[in-house]
């Protein structure tokens, strides 16, 4: 009564791999569609033990412990297809994303374990796939991966060759991330213009103005030294104009008025900084009335509070 | 830069074949026939689209107008966008529809500059010919401005595309309590999970358009993708047949911010501003893109009211448990916290096969759900009971947000627990309205049977202050087992190795006592209606000897018959891979036992039923006993089965009865 994951190899399927380098996946099921995770195993564990196994039983079996927090006994499960049907690009695929998940976590699993393996040792085979789709799904893991372990020239690499075969918004902001952290400036913004400017996205806006105030930052300290980079007036601009459209628009407002702050900084207006950055606490605190804050707000109050004193000491 | 060059060639590929479209002309005559629709999407103050699909290349034309007798609008042909079946046309690309069936074409017709808050009727023809519409029962009404206080009725459903009795009874039912009160819906969310098993093109048609093609008609549907859907559809690439059916905002169309993703948008009607997330397939993290996005989003949305849906429930004990699946898990430890930091008042779901809602609660976010801390009004919400939630006039963060679960549109409910923030969990078949007028929400449960199983209502007035309930008013906890001796197999009648158990001993029936049932009570399409004195109890059921779970304290002297009945589900294909169906009941005196309306097995009763049961034979209930029901497999459905069994006693002043049945199946190796 399994009805094997409808990961066909017909052509609207190949892009399910894009899919599954990106985000944990959830495998088809038919049959038990309808029962909690913890049934659906013992279900198929009782199909193992009465029929034998098979690479798809594993791999059903995987996503369900997946979908328990039972991260070990996905990645075992997810081992065993493996060794049954080594060609099983999905399971390869979500094994490597488990072992992403292991990176930076304190607590890692024995050696012995296949989670603490390495990802990009799981990956390798599939970044030369011939299946464009497959290739491309797992350069962007790897990208991901490097990302993680942030080696920033490898994983710029990376998003920009799944970027020439693939549109996405979330390739897009890590590439300027890791961009960010070389030093190419330029390459950043324009590629987060390009995606503004087709998508609108205001999460590629958010982080355009983040860029432009560090990219004015990074200009000030360059000029002083360098004088590389000699527009720290027109991304000051920009900035300025995301800023003041968003204050307008936005009910909530304390994130813009954190930037807008730091704009001030920029310009030497220090009164104007502590202006905003009083503002931003004051709205906050009323956001952070709560024993479980959301952790952004948390960092922003970090922020601005940090910000509020450096400023306060200038004008001192 | 890529990304760009990629998407202008989209665009530009868009462009090219809506040229086309309106160039579809004289080829072959192929009769064209409707196969979808016409239905609503995309709705705003000044526009809306209207989506169908016939089979046969046709000449796509809308008229509209404020009198279906004078339809005197005709949508250009340039604003219908049309898409075709793989095999149609392999190279249309990005128009090319996911998965339907050979010579399908779907028509996308935006209609634009439109009045806001207005009523136009509308038909769909091929060229001259008429193909629906033109009557007073095609009709859409445009949204009203943002921020007008306009009067708003909203149907959730979920977890409803089982194609079956049913799903269409909670849209009967919904639909006769609409028109009873004559107050229409303006909105119809789903909450996830329309088209079982695996959301295909197929399942779509029969398990959603076919079932609710008098709703939608007339009302937009605003999606969120359950994982019924995820199995065949893919929410980071918006590609499959649940793409194909829905068209979401990507750019913020109706309000709200652009999203770029049909997977997850936003939009206003009047003064409330709605959320739609994908719970299933995309990162739910902090740093993810939804996540960023709905922080944005919230921080601009400036209403009265927000609402927010999705599929995964942060809170359940239904089908599925909130603080052992990671989906579930997730959304509540990541995502309401930016759900409650940006003003949400109410959250909808499905997932989970029941109906749960919750007290006014804030900060929930721990794991597992406790409800100390978190409860800022433990009473029950209701009007006419402890009174409605309040809170401050506006949008404010923390200052409580009411969760509704209602995955009972169709699949099978049921329960393992009480979630400790809970304060109604109904496990009944059903779907929530909502109505809201200026500064009052007010959300209703309708059963099935067109009864109002819970009312709750959110009141935003002045200045409230939110304090935490120090110890709140929880639920009890839920449990299956009573305290009565177990019952094992009878020896005198063996029991087959290897079986699969279909109906499971103890589990939760409908019964009737004490009254003659309708005739067709054995039948799948039958609803056993509080009205008509069905009731819900774990088996056994029965009085005497202290060995039922459901006590009939009434049923001494007073009537000898029990009706019960039970449903279950089957997948597609599991009937033709059992060699035997078998009925193990432990029963005092008699019984008749009828599969989806057929009688398969009598025992002790030798004529009747009709209310002419005569010669029950006694007998006592001694452990349970297998009982062969021949052919009894080939009345199976596949999905939704009925399993009837009728106790009767053999005397009104006997010292018991006793009726105990499940279901059990014999694979074939």
């Amino acid at each position: 009564m399994i009805v094997k994951p409808t990961l066909r190899h017909c052509k609207a399927c190949r892009f399910v791999y894009f899919v599954f380098a990106l985000c944990p996946i959830e495998v088809p099921s038919a049959a038990f569609g309808h029962d909690s995770p913890a049934t659906v195993i013992s279900q198929l564990t009782a199909i193992m033990a009465d029929k034998g196994v098979s690479a798809e039983l594993f791999f059903r079996r995987a996503s369900e412990f997946r979908a328990i927090r039972y991260y070990h006994r996905a990645a075992y499960d997810l081992t065993q297809a493996l060794a049954i049907d080594n060609n099983m690009v999905a399971a390869r695929l979500e094994l490597a994303r488990l072992q992403l998940q292991e990176i930076g976590n304190q607590h890692r699993s024995k050696s012995d374990n296949p989670l603490s393996r390495d990802p990009l040792e799981t990956i390798a085979s599939l970044t030369t796939h011939e299946d464009q789709a497959v290739r491309t799904a797992a350069i962007a893991l790897r990208g991901e991966i490097h990302l993680a372990r942030q080696h920033w020239e490898e994983a710029a690499n990376d998003f920009t060759q799944a970027l020439s075969i693939e549109s996405n918004l979330s390739w897009c902001l890590w590439r300027a991330e890791a961009q960010m952290q070389l030093g190419l400036v330029d390459e950043a913004i324009e590629g987060l213009e390009s995606a503004h400017a087709i998508t609108q996205s205001p999460v590629v806006r958010r982080q355009l103005c983040d860029i432009y105030l560090e990219a004015a930052m990074k200009t000030r300290l360059e000029d002083k030294t360098h004088g590389r980079f000699p527009s720290e007036d027109s991304y000051l601009e920009q900035a300025s104009k995301i800023i003041k459209d968003e204050l307008f628009n936005n009910r909530l407002k304390s994130s813009w008025r954190i930037r807008s702050g730091k704009l001030h900084m920029l310009y030497g207006e220090s009164q104007k900084a502590r202006e905003e950055f009083s503002e931003a606490l004051e709205e906050l605190s009323a956001r952070l009335e709560t024993p479980n804050p959301d952790p952004a707000l948390v960092q922003d109050r970090i922020t601005a509070q940090s910000l509020l004193a450096e400023c306060t000491q200038q004008s001192r | 830069m890529c990304t760009q060059s990629n998407l202008i060639g989209i665009l530009k590929l868009v462009l090219v074949v809506i040229g086309c479209a309106s160039r579809v002309t004289g080829n072959e005559p192929v009769e064209v026939t409707l196969t979808r629709g016409p239905y609503l999407q995309l709705g705003s103050p000044d526009s809306i689209s209207i989506v169908w699909r016939t089979v046969g290349k046709s000449q796509p034309a809308v008229h509209f107008g404020l009198d279906y007798t004078n339809l005197d609008h005709t949508v250009p042909a340039t604003s219908i966008v049309v898409r075709t079946a793989p095999k149609v046309d392999e190279s249309a690309g990005p128009l090319s529809l996911h998965s339907a069936p050979d010579g399908t074409y779907q028509y996308e017709a935006t209609i634009t500059g439109l009045e806001p808050d207005t009523r136009y009727y509308y038909s769909i023809s091929d060229g001259t010919k008429q193909l629906a519409g033109g009557d007073a029962n095609h009709f859409f009404r445009t949204h009203p401005l943002r921020g007008s206080s306009r009067s708003t009725r909203v149907w959730v459903v979920g977890d409803s595309g089982t194609g079956d009795a049913r799903q269409a009874a909670v849209h009967n039912a919904m639909r006769g309590y609409v028109e009873k009160q004559n107050k229409p819906l303006d909105l119809y969310l789903h909450v996830g999970d329309m088209a079982y098993p695996k959301g295909t093109d197929a399942e779509f048609q029969t398990n959603f358009f076919d079932v609710y093609q008098p709703t939608i008609r007339n009302t937009v549907c605003w999606a969120s993708m359950g994982n019924h859907e995820g199995q065949t559809s893919k929410g980071l690439l918006g590609i499959g047949p649940y793409y194909d059916a829905y068209i979401c905002p990507k750019r913020a169309e109706a309000g709200g911010l652009p999203s770029t993703t049909e997977a997850f948008y936003s939009f206003d009607f009047a003064n409330v501003h709605f959320v739609c997330l994908d719970s299933h397939d995309l990162d739910r993290k902090p740093a993810g893109i939804m996540a960023h996005w709905l922080r944005a989003d919230l921080e601009k949305a400036n209403t009265d009211w927000i609402v927010a849906y999705w599929h995964h429930p942060p809170y359940t004990k239904g089908s599925h448990d909130s603080d052992k699946e990671e989906a579930l898990i997730e959304m509540r430890e990541l995502i309401m916290p930016i759900i409650e930091a940006g003003g949400v008042d109410l959250v909808l779901t499905g997932h989970s096969h029941i109906y749960e809602r919750s007290m006014l609660i804030d900060g929930a976010y721990q794991t597992p759900t406790i409800a100390d801390g978190v409860v800022l009004d433990d009473g029950d919400g209701d009007p006419n009971g402890d009174g409605p939630y309040r809170k401050s006039k506006g949008l404010h963060a923390h200052q409580g947000t009411v969760q509704v679960v209602t995955g009972n549109g169709g699949a099978k409910v049921s329960r393992m627990g009480t979630s400790p923030v809970m304060k109604r969990v109904i496990v009944e078949y059903g779907s929530v309205l909502l109505d809201i007028d200026g500064d009052t929400l007010v959300g209703s449960m309708i059963n099935r049977a067109g009864d109002r199983s819970d009312l709750f209502s959110i009141v935003k007035q002045g200045t409230v202050v939110p304090k935490v309930i120090a110890s709140p008013k929880t639920l009890p906890p839920y449990t299956v087992a009573a305290n009565r001796p177990k019952i094992s197999p009878s020896e005198m009648t063996p029991f087959p190795k290897n079986t699969i158990t279909v109906v499971k001993p103890n589990s939760e029936w409908d019964y009737l006592v004490n009254a003659t049932p309708s005739p067709s009570w054995t039948s799948v399409s039958f609803i056993p209606s509080d009205e008509s004195g069905w009731k819900t109890g774990t088996t056994g059921i029965g009085y005497g000897d202290s060995d039922d779970i459901t006590d009939l304290k009434d049923m001494k002297n007073s009537y000898t018959a029990v009706y019960a009945r039970k449903d279950f589900e089957l997948a597609p294909g599991t009937k033709e891979k059992l060699s035997e169906l078998g009925l193990a009941i432990a029963y005092d005196d008699g019984f008749i036992a009828y599969l989806n309306g057929n009688e398969v097995l009598r025992v002790g009763v030798k004529t009747g039923p009709d209310g002419k049961i005569k010669d029950v034979k006694s007998h006592e209930a001694d452990g349970y006993e297998y009982f062969a029901l021949p052919n009894a497999i080939q009345y199976l459905n596949n999905d939704e089965n009925i399993l009837s069994v009728e106790g009767h006693n053999d005397s009104l002043d006997s010292s018991d009865f006793s009726l105990d049945p499940y279901l059990i199946a014999v694979p074939k190796d």
